[in-house]
Order: structure tokens, then C-alpha cells, then sequence
């Protein structure tokens, strides 16, 4: 009777089944699809790694890893997050990052990624909404693209977003901009600078490159 | 009979039974003005929905020396007042109740300027004149070669800037096109006064473009 009632219970379990894997240990690295995500803010680089054969995630077995590593920066294994997804927060102010595929301690696959542009963003000391604000940073490449977002409650849209020059050295807040605000008002400013890169050694791999830089700027009416 | 014949044919002819003035006092009447063009609308509202008023009952209204009956059509009031902007006053003239008259603004109509090329690799400055206080603005750009720009703008200073490349291309192949520019002036004009009307909002769409030519 108590067996028949917890095979019932099983039945009726809404908890979805784990999603397939399969073990990496039988792959060569040249049938592994590896799809990157780099992400740099001039103090850390987070690496986020999706593995997959086909339409399958991939689960590496004992003896296969992933490393991240730099310059400044020792080896650093990734870990599984979700099935056929890994990653590692790497402590580095390098601009390039080596993401290697071991297979029994040794790298049988390594690639050099170089990060987009480095850039801070520099602007002005408590300035006036009533006039332009001028945002500064450095020029990057053409293939990079830049996604400026600022969100303040004193902006006209809360959470804004544009599209600087990706050659550019900057970008102009306008008067405009602005809806009537009394007071100070504290612009939250972020941009992302993005570019991509092949990985070759895998199966049609790719990685994005991310650089991004926050700041907090204080406006006054 | 007169009115019993009048409301059977502005009942026959909407789809809810409006109320006709003399059932509705002054002080239960919101109207609602706003313009387009030449013309002045403004709907009259009660507790019952909306109010027809019954002659000698009438609507219009006035600016200066010149004064504008206004029409009623379906279910507003109407009154061609032609380029007339700045102050004007609706008068709700009334036999059996208290008369009104309640002030408010019309924006006059404004012009954009701009340059007549301009490279979306450079800057591109943009400026309007009449501005208002306590306007809300908004600026958009249309052209093929484009990908379409629309931004609330928070104050009305009359003038924006675009910073060099955030009018995108749009296609493969960057080309050179007519571009326009359309500046919409949405402005809310009522005057405080002692009107014993239930409620009153005037509000105005305003709009001025310009086209010029786009280059990469």
C-alpha cells in the first residue's frame, strides 16, 4: 500500500526532468560547439562558457576542464552552473585572457582572447542639468559597437539608453534630456563596449568580448 | 414638443442617450477642450454622460474683439477660430443655469530650423522657437536611409543635439536621403479661475517639421 502511494506520488511530480547531457570525455574538442561570453571591468574578467555537441549540452567528464588565465592571473578552473554551462570570475587587469581545454592535465586547446578597447569614463564634477553634459572616454575600434544606458529618476526617460560613435571620445547629455527636478539627482552611468571573437579549435565557435565601466555622477538643477 | 422631438432625434442618432442642459446644472458640467488645425473641440460631460446643450443654450468662444459660435457635431462642440493663438476664453452662455467662462492658452504654431545637409557622422543641432513652460516635447526623425529616432524630450529649451553617429544607418550600405524632423508640442492651457464649471482641461498637440538632407 505505502509502496503504491510514493509511485503515485512519483506519477504526479510536476518537477520537470533534468535536460540531456552528454560526457565530453568521448568528444574531440573539434566536434564541441563553445560559445563564450568574456566580460571585463579593468579589475576582474568574468568567463562564461556554454559547451554543447549538436543540440546537446555537454558535461565535462573527470579529466577534461576548462581554465581561464592571464598574465597577472594563475589558471582558474571554470565550474558547471547549469548543465553544458561554466564559468569563472578571473582576477585580472590584463586585457587578454587565455581559456584553455585540458584533457588529462594537458591544454589540447588554447586560445588568446583580447578583450575590447579599455576606456573610463570621465565627465564633470557636479554639473548643471540646465547646460550640456559632456561623458568622455577613450576612442575604440570600428568593429566595436558601444551601448551607453544612464538611469536617473531626474531624466526624462528613467532608464535611458544610446548609441554613441564607436570611434568616438564621448557623448553629450542635453539640457533637454532632463524633466524639471529640484535638487541633486544621481545619474547611473554604464557602458559597454563589445566586440567578438572566433575560437578556433572548436566546432564554429565564438566568443563575445565585453568591456564595461560604471559611474555614479552627481547632478545639481 | 420642441424638445421631445429634439431628443428623439439626437437619441435615434447615438448609441447613448445624451442629457440635454436643462436637466444638468452648470456645476455638474466638465468640459474638455483641445485643438488641431483651425478648430477648437470641446465636449461637454455630466454625471450622465455627455451634455447637448438646448438652445437659448449655447457654446462659444472668444479672443480679444472677436467672438466664435461653436457647432455641435455628434458629440462635441465645434468652432473654426483660424490662426487665432495666446488667450481665449470659452463662454457657456445659459438661460436656466449659471453662465461660465473659463480661460485658457493656445500655443501658437512654432518652426523648426535646421541645417540643409547634415553628415550622421558629425553632430546635427536642431532648434524650434515658442516654447512654453510646462510643455511636453518630443522629437522624431524619419527618412529611408534612417533608422527612425523617437525621444520624449524632458524640458522644452528649443534646441536638441544628436552627438556624432547616434542617427544610425540603416541597410547595409549607408546612402544619402531626405530626412525629416518633427517637433510635437503637446502643452495643457487652462487659466486658474473661479469657474463654477465641475471640471475644465484644454490641451493642445502642436506640430512643425523640417526635412533635410542625410548623409553618412
Amino acid at each position: 500500500m505505502r509502496a503504491i502511494f510514493f509511485l503515485l506520488l512519483a506519477a504526479c511530480d510536476g518537477a520537470p526532468a533534468p535536460a540531456p547531457t552528454t560526457p565530453s570525455n568521448g568528444l574531440a574538442p573539434s566536434a564541441l560547439g563553445v560559445s563564450a561570453t568574456v566580460t571585463g571591468n579593468g579589475a576582474s574578467v568574468l568567463v562564461d562558457v556554454s559547451i554543447t555537441s549538436g543540440a546537446i549540452a555537454v558535461k565535462l567528464s573527470p579529466g577534461d576542464a576548462l581554465v581561464a588565465s592571464a598574465a597577472d592571473a594563475p589558471a582558474l578552473g571554470l565550474g558547471e552552473y547549469k548543465p553544458g554551462k561554466y564559468t569563472v570570475l578571473l582576477p585580472t587587469r590584463s586585457q587578454t585572457v587565455t581559456l584553455a581545454f585540458l584533457r588529462d592535465g594537458k591544454a589540447i586547446v588554447s586560445n588568446d582572447i583580447a578583450l575590447p578597447t579599455p576606456f573610463a569614463i570621465a565627465a564633470p564634477a557636479m554639473p548643471s542639468r540646465a547646460s550640456s553634459i559632456a561623458l568622455a572616454w577613450e576612442a575604440g575600434k570600428s568593429s566595436e559597437t558601444l551601448a551607453l544606458a544612464v538611469g536617473a529618476p531626474c531624466l526624462a526617460t528613467t532608464n535611458t539608453m544610446r548609441t554613441p560613435d564607436p570611434v568616438g571620445t564621448g557623448f553629450t547629455l542635453q539640457a533637454a534630456d532632463f524633466i524639471p527636478y529640484s535638487g541633486a539627482c544621481k545619474l547611473n552611468i554604464e557602458l559597454r563596449r563589445t566586440d567578438g571573437r572566433m575560437l578556433p579549435g572548436f566546432s564554429n565557435s565564438a566568443a563575445q568580448v565585453v568591456q564595461f565601466r560604471t559611474l555614479e555622477l552627481v547632478t545639481q538643477p | 414638443m420642441k424638445r421631445a422631438l429634439f431628443f428623439l432625434f439626437l437619441a435615434a442618432c447615438s448609441d447613448h442617450k445624451p442629457t440635454l442642459s436643462p436637466d444638468v446644472s452648470t456645476r455638474d458640467i466638465s468640459i474638455a477642450v483641445n485643438a488641431s488645425d483651425h478648430e477648437v473641440v470641446a465636449t461637454l460631460t455630466g454625471p450622465g454622460g455627455y451634455v447637448v446643450l438646448l438652445p437659448p443654450d449655447h457654446l462659444s468662444f472668444a479672443s480679444g474683439s472677436m467672438e466664435w459660435p461653436a457647432v455641435h457635431v455628434a458629440n462635441t462642440y465645434v468652432a473654426d477660430i483660424g490662426n487665432t493663438s495666446g488667450l481665449v476664453s470659452l463662454r457657456l452662455s445659459r438661460t436656466s443655469d449659471e453662465s461660465v467662462e473659463q480661460a485658457f492658452v493656445i500655443p501658437p504654431p512654432f518652426s523648426v530650423k535646421a541645417p540643409a545637409l547634415m553628415s550622421r557622422g558629425a553632430g546635427m543641432t536642431f532648434t524650434w522657437d515658442g516654447q512654453i513652460s510646462n510643455a511636453k516635447v518630443a522629437f522624431g526623425l524619419r527618412g529611408a536611409c534612417i533608422k527612425g529616432l523617437d525621444r520624449a524630450l524632458g524640458i522644452d529649451t528649443g534646441t536638441y543635439a544628436l552627438n556624432p553617429g547616434e542617427l544610425e544607418s540603416s541597410g547595409m550600405i549607408e546612402t544619402t536621403c531626405d530626412v525629416t524632423l518633427t517637433i510635437t508640442r503637446t502643452y495643457s492651457g487652462a487659466e486658474p479661475s473661479a469657474s463654477t464649471l465641475a471640471g475644465f482641461s484644454a490641451s493642445f498637440v502642436n506640430k512643425a517639421s523640417i526635412t533635410f538632407t542625410s548623409s553618412p
